[in-house]
């Protein structure tokens, strides 16, 4: 994941969000199809009833899901990771300095 | 005695000014003069310049006299290094002289390794047979030092003197480097400056024609002057491109629009209608009424002429107005005339439909008189002899009758020539006298060849002698030939016959037929061998001359279908009952012909009716496979491929469902070890409603409760619960911050240096959880720390159910953050 989220921090200066690969969630691309089966109570040969009428739902089709796209799954950490109220912006790792010497003077740009 | 130990750091540490202080330092002394110190480059003396505090562990920090100002202050390590002690053969040697004299020792040696770290040195990868002495002092003198450009040893440079005029040197060596790419671009361009050089003369003369050249250049510039407009309007080209969307759209309509501008002189016009438009736009309710009548419209346009000359004749129709009762009366009069005329016309429609009528009846007379004068032509009548003419006096026609009256007989023209058209029936028999008008009854017989029999009642006919069809009658054998077809209506009686010499047999295969071996015994043989027969007591062999019962085969049966005490035993698709197939892999069931029906295989013993059901499996409702013990039913399999156990309605969304404990303490389910006695069972705790446990011979080991408690027996000696990690995470501070692993995280917030928030996946019950974290810089070991809290070291933000802020500190007097290498966290509840 070649992405992070920043954002201004109460401190003055910035935090930057950096996803767990692992948290990638699943979208719903179609929903199960189900169908209901009514069965008839089962009666002996005497006619006393052996098994009570009963409702089967059968899947027909299971629902399908596929993984999130690296733009939902960015927005998903953002809407549940960022502070409320508080702007935000996704960008590249390539776009924050790896030389954390004065980290504590970052400050969050527009 | 120092009762400390002396840890391994730096023995110097620089600060930036900040007052007078205090400035900490973390390495051990002895005493207050095992330190110096510096502001800026300027050593400072003790107690005049600055004081020094000694805690209990060694560490201490400097305080100044005066502010640093904007110096940095250096704290170095500055034992005078001597031997204080000397012990001596059979003298004292006491511990803790010894101990302060290694400390001593340790200090020296940590005191000359900082001053190392601080000078010249070579890696310690370098070759081991580097010398890095440097050259003698008259060698070195007045120049920069050096190193070998193969040993790379010291060795003495260039005087300073030449470095200094290159120094000086430096702004154009500086402009050279700004343009090596011009030079390298003249140096490249080398043959073709010199080509120029050799021929300046030509350069010369162009230099001579520079007014050409300027006017060429001139031209040149025109076309500079365009893309100078271009520039200068770029404001409206870059309007363009950003409404390029719009401009691609126009592009895409252009049929359309080069329609409009063919249709530009109605535009103008519509334009110089402008007024017009409005007013019509402002009676667009009347506009909509008209367009709800155009047909009205229209057909008033069609009549427009007509519209236009009663308009013209407008007085005459105020005047027909005024006497409009004399025209109402003048009307009445047209329409009796009109009536008139509509009685003459359809009488002169009579008068042509009569004509017609009389024209057609005398069509209808010629065709009759014609229709008679062909039947004359045929049938001429009584004539007294043969006529040569019809009754017109036209020739004949073949077939023509006439009667002659004195022959008394019909006569037809045969094309030539007159013939009797009937002959006389005198001499003929007549049926009425039933041959009995025959001239010779004996003659008659004989000629037919009847003889007596013809005389024979027709009940009793016998025939003596003679043969039919080549067999003498009364002969045992056929001769020379054989009947065709043979039938009775009464009793045939043939000898008994044998197995070899069959009593009803086939002419060419006389070993072959049906023979009766005994009484009341029918047989069948073939070859000479019987095949089958039918006993006394009715029962049927087949391969066997001795059957036992009704139905005896002696051999190998086969049958497309039958029944046994009422149920049918067939082939597939007789679809009910016992059922066989052959095909699709072959196989045998039982079918019940109605979808509704159920089809049951019994398993019992016993002469009840209960006991001989006592266990069943059976197709039920449909789709599903039950099985049955005790006339109850214990399992399922429904159409969905569900297996239900103790429930006649699983899951449909499960593949096994079991209802219901075991008659045990623990689960439904059990599992057990072959060859031992041990076993496990899983499922439902019996004692514990709504709990999931595993047990081991009948011992609980391990359960999940109501509350989703995860309880085992793993070194409590009985099972408990055990309370899991629910969030970890292992990162890297440094640098690009990045995550290695993690579970039940998000993501982590990187708020600051050695300050960040693990955000959880699934969020906690509450904030109550323990948190724990390490933290570890490259290799170093016990360096670090994690702490709740935030980068200030203030109370910082309180675990919650979303997230945990924490720190990793450096272990040190301040206990700084700082970022490291490897950072795990996690989170038990």
């Amino acid at each position: 994941m070649n992405k992070r989220i920043i954002y201004p921090n109460d401190d003055g200066g910035v935090s930057i969000l950096i996803p767990a690969p692992e948290a990638r969630q699943q979208v719903l691309v179609s929903e199960a199809v189900t169908e209901i089966i009514t069965h008839d109570a089962v009666l002996d040969e005497d006619g006393i009833e052996v098994t009570p009428a009963y409702d089967e739902t059968v899947t027909i089709t299971p629902a399908t899901y596929r993984d999130q796209t690296d733009d939902e799954f960015m927005q998903w950490i953002a809407a549940k990771d960022v502070p409320a109220g508080k702007p935000f912006q996704i960008v590249d790792v390539s776009d924050i300095p790896s030389d954390r010497t004065f980290r504590n003077a970052w400050e969050y740009a527009e | 005695m120092a009762d400390y130990a002396i840890s391994n750091v730096p023995r110097r540490v620089v600060y930036a000014a900040s007052g007078t202080g205090p400035y900490a330092f973390t390495f051990e002394i002895l005493s207050q003069t095992d330190i110096a110190v510096y502001k800026a480059s300027t050593l400072l003396t003790l107690t005049t310049d600055y004081t020094v505090t000694i805690n209990a562990n060694g560490t201490g920090s400097v305080t100044l006299v005066t502010s640093a100002g904007t110096s940095n202050i250096t704290i170095v390590g500055a034992k005078n290094i001597q031997r204080t002690t000397d012990f001596t053969t059979g003298g004292d040697l006491f511990a803790n002289t010894l101990n302060d004299e290694l400390d001593n020792q340790t200090i020296f040696i940590q005191q000359v390794a900082e001053t190392a770290e601080r000078g010249l040195k070579a890696p310690v990868v370098d070759p081991t047979d580097i010398n890095m002495t440097l050259p003698a002092k008259a060698s070195r003198v007045g120049t920069v030092l050096a190193f070998n450009a193969t040993t790379g040893n010291p060795e003495a440079g260039p005087s300073i003197g030449s470095v200094t005029t290159v120094a000086a040197q430096s702004a154009n060596i500086n402009t050279v480097a700004t343009n090596i790419a011009s030079v390298n671009t003249v140096a490249g361009n080398n043959t073709n400056i010199n080509t120029v050089a050799g021929v300046s003369g030509n350069v010369t003369t162009v230099a001579g024609s520079i007014s050409n050249v300027n006017t060429v250049a001139d031209d040149l510039n025109e076309g500079v002057s365009e893309i100078n407009t271009v520039a200068v309007n770029i404001a409206d080209v870059n309007t363009v491109g950003t409404n390029i969307s719009n401009v691609n759209t126009v592009a895409g309509i252009s049929a359309n629009v080069t329609s409009v501008a063919g249709n530009s002189s109605n535009i103008n016009t519509v334009a110089g209608n402008n007024a017009n438009v409005t007013t019509v736009a402002g009676i667009s309710g009347n506009v909509t009424t008209v367009a709800g009548i155009s047909a009205n419209v229209t057909t008033v346009a069609g009549i427009n002429a007509a519209v236009s000359t009663v308009a013209t004749n407008n007085a005459n129709v105020s005047t027909v107005a005024t006497n409009i009762a004399a025209v109402n009366t003048n009307a009445t009069n047209i329409v009796a005339i009109q009536n008139a005329s509509t009685n003459a016309t359809n009488a002169a429609t009579s008068a042509t439909a009569a004509q017609t009528a009389q024209s057609a009846a005398e069509s209808a007379r010629d065709a009759t008189l014609a229709a008679y004068d062909n039947f004359d032509d045929r049938y001429l009548g009584s004539k007294t002899s043969n006529p040569s003419l019809d009754n017109d006096g036209n020739a004949l026609v073949a077939g023509a009758l006439y009667f002659n009256s004195v022959s008394g007989a019909m006569q037809v023209y045969t094309g030539s020539a007159w013939v009797a058209a009937y002959v006389s029936g005198t001499g003929f028999l007549a049926s009425a006298n039933n041959l009995s008008d025959v001239a010779s009854t004996s003659s008659a017989r004989t000629n037919l060849g009847l003889g007596t029999i013809a005389t024979q009642a027709a009940s009793s006919v016998a025939i003596t002698g003679g043969s039919i069809n080549g067999t003498t009658i009364g002969a045992s054998t056929p001769s020379t030939g054989a009947f065709s077809t043979l039938s009775a209506t009464g009793v045939t009686t043939v000898q008994a016959g044998s197995v070899s010499a069959p009593a009803i047999t086939t002419s060419g295969d006389t070993n072959t037929g049906i023979y009766f071996p005994a009484a009341d015994t029918i047989a069948f043989t073939e070859g000479g061998v019987e095949s089958m027969r039918i006993d006394s007591s009715g029962n049927l062999g087949i391969g066997t001359s001795s059957p036992t019962a009704l139905l005896h085969v002696n051999g190998t049966a086969r049958a497309t279908s039958m029944s046994l005490n009422g149920v049918s035993i067939g082939d597939y698709n007789l679809y009910s009952g016992l059922v066989t197939r052959v095909s699709n892999g072959g196989g045998i069931g039982i079918n019940s012909a109605n979808a509704s029906d159920n089809a049951y295989i019994y398993f019992g013993s016993g002469t009840s009716s209960g006991a001989q059901q006592s266990a069943a499996i059976g197709r039920i409702g449909g789709d599903v496979l039950a099985m049955f013990t005790a006339s109850a039913e214990r399992m399922r399999i429904t159409s969905g491929g569900s297996v239900g156990i103790g429930t006649s309605s699983p899951n449909s969304t499960s593949k096994l469902h079991i209802a219901g404990g075991g008659s045990g303490a623990f689960g439904a389910l059990r599992i057990s070890d072959e060859g031992s006695s041990n076993y496990w069972d899983i499922g439902r705790d019996n004692n514990v409603a709504g709990d999931f446990t595993i047990a081991l011979n009948g011992t609980q080991r391990a359960a999940i409760d109501t509350s989703s408690n995860l309880k085992f027996n793993s070194g409590y000696g009985s099972v408990a619960t055990a309370y899991g990690c629910r969030a970890w995470v292992n990162f890297n501070g440094i640098g690009t911050v990045s995550i290695r692993a993690s579970g039940n995280v998000s993501s982590i917030t990187d708020n600051g240096t050695g300050d960040y928030t693990m955000n959880f996946t699934n969020a906690m019950p509450d904030g109550n959880y323990a948190f724990a974290g390490t933290a570890m810089h490259y290799q170093a070991i016990n360096d670090h720390f994690v702490s709740l809290g935030d980068s200030n070291g203030a109370a910082g933000t309180l675990p919650s159910t979303t997230a945990v802020r924490f720190r990793v500190m450096y272990n040190n007097a301040a206990n700084t953050p700082q970022d490291c290498t490897y950072v795990t966290t996690m989170v038990t509840r």
